[in-house]
């Protein structure tokens, strides 16, 4: 009986818990869709209205909104920053503050095990005998149906959620990057 | 009080040379670098022991890595810990934990989480932080202790430490952008790494394997926050029967280690 009890408390806490996160708003005003990449329906959504993503497919969301409104959004349209219970709901809060929390962990990799673990170069040497020879790799592109793309991706930098709390960690050595892979599009994000 | 500005010029002097040297020297000593750090976080969580799985993470690595165009020996490792992480050291190490692996649908969702962790080799994000500790530590004790600096074991400590503490975030949004990038070009679904972050969101704050992450990382919504507003929906997709391909041998690979 008291078990039960319990579990009702704790299943309720988690509904609570699980509410608070799902609590996305929409960025901008939007109309709701009917389908991914289908038409859109006649209901809308302002900005600033609670979203709560029921399904997703790709880069489609599907909501559900206030009186009862549900369709399609693109996953730009949601914002979990402005959202109740956004992303410090989750955040550890840990980040950023340059010290190091050296908790206990049950099992697995704690900072503590990094901290006061001996090291194995043994396990190092060890890698060389699994890494991928050419041959392996193009088979492997063959048989998954992997097709490399001719053109050149490039993703925008959006305005950073909390830029101005960032940790002062930036480095300043002359170290440049390694690949041909472009900075920040936006700039000031690595400025080495 | 002459000798102790003169050391300190002297100090200055090999900060500067040093630093203008480094793009010459710098993919040896990344990779030993790289090597002391890989060794320290597989001394507390060793290679899984399946070589079949060791190959295939390499295979998938190998495939995103290879629209990198960088001069690395890719090295790929999974490493024996329930914990839900994955680790870049410089000079091309990559570590994913079987706790992440085994929190992953698809081969599409491991190929970002490997090209974010490329991503952080690429960009040289540890090595930055390294390197420029490195280079203060040896202008405070001199320029004759510094000039063979082949204490493993203070640099073992030192990524140790900037392991257990992690990165900026700036960093931690550049590898999730350009790890993006990378496996799209190499023909992965872009949409998988949206799975990742949901994967993640859904571990919660509060579950002991994914301690060390959380308190390393942005939460999983500040990173989708800043994903989706990078254009990542204009991005192409591949065709789902290649998905499902590869995640049907993504779930023998699963199968293949314990």
């Amino acid at each position: 009986m008291w078990k039960v009890l319990l579990r009702c408390v704790f299943g309720f806490c988690a509904c609570l818990l699980n509410l608070q996160v799902q609590a996305q708003t929409a960025r901008s005003d939007t109309a709701l869709f009917l389908k991914p990449d289908g038409p859109a329906s006649t209901l809308l959504v302002k900005a600033g209205e609670s979203l709560k993503v029921v399904n997703r497919q790709g880069f489609w969301v599907e909501v559900e909104a206030a009186q009862g409104k549900r369709g399609w959004v693109k996953v730009s349209i949601l914002s979990f920053a402005a959202g109740a219970g956004g992303p410090t709901a989750i955040d550890t809060g840990r980040m950023g503050t340059g010290n190091i929390v050296a908790t206990s962990s049950a099992r697995g990799l704690s900072a503590k095990d990094l901290l006061s673990g001996a090291p194995r170069p043994e396990e190092v040497a060890k890698l060389d005998a699994f890494a991928a020879d050419r041959a392996a790799v193009q088979n492997f592109l063959a048989s998954g149906s992997i097709t490399q793309l001719t053109q050149t991706i490039e993703l925008r930098v959006p305005e950073l959620p909390s830029k101005k709390s960032l940790p002062e960690r930036s480095d300043t050595s002359k170290v440049g990057t390694a690949g041909s892979r472009s900075e920040g599009k936006k700039g000031g994000l690595d400025d080495w | 009080m002459i000798g102790k500005t003169t050391s300190l010029w002297r100090a200055v002097l090999f900060f500067c040379v040093l630093s203008s040297a480094l793009p010459v020297f710098a993919q040896s000593d990344e990779e030993e670098v790289g090597s002391v750090a890989a060794a320290r976080i597989m001394g507390s969580a060793p290679l899984i022991d399946a070589p079949n799985a060791q190959r295939y993470v390499n295979l998938v690595g190998a495939s995103v890595a290879r629209k990198a165009d960088a001069p690395y020996k890719w090295r790929f490792g999974l490493i024996k810990t329930d914990s839900v992480n994955a680790f870049a050291t410089p000079g091309g190490f990559v570590l994913v934990t079987a706790g992440l692996v085994r929190s992953l649908e698809s081969e599409d969702e491991l190929a970002f989480v490997l090209a974010h962790e490329i991503a952080h080799v690429l960009q040289r994000h540890h090595y930055r932080v390294i390197v420029k500790q490195r280079l203060a530590e040896q202008a405070m004790k001199s320029v004759q202790a510094a000039s063979g600096y082949t204490q493993n074991a203070a640099l073992s400590q030192a990524s140790a430490q900037l392991f257990a503490r992690g990165l900026d975030k700036s960093s931690e949004y550049e590898a999730d952008r350009i790890g993006i990038e990378l496996m799209t070009e190499a023909g992965y679904d872009p949409a998988a790494a949206i799975g990742v972050l949901e994967r993640l969101q859904k571990l919660k704050g509060d579950d002991p394997r994914a301690e060390l992450l959380f308190a390393t990382h942005p939460s999983a919504f500040e990173r989708m926050d800043v994903v989706f507003q990078s254009g990542i929906e204009q991005l192409p997709r591949p065709a789902i029967e290649g998905v499902n391909r590869r995640t049907n041998r993504f779930k023998q690979f699963l199968a293949s280690f314990q």
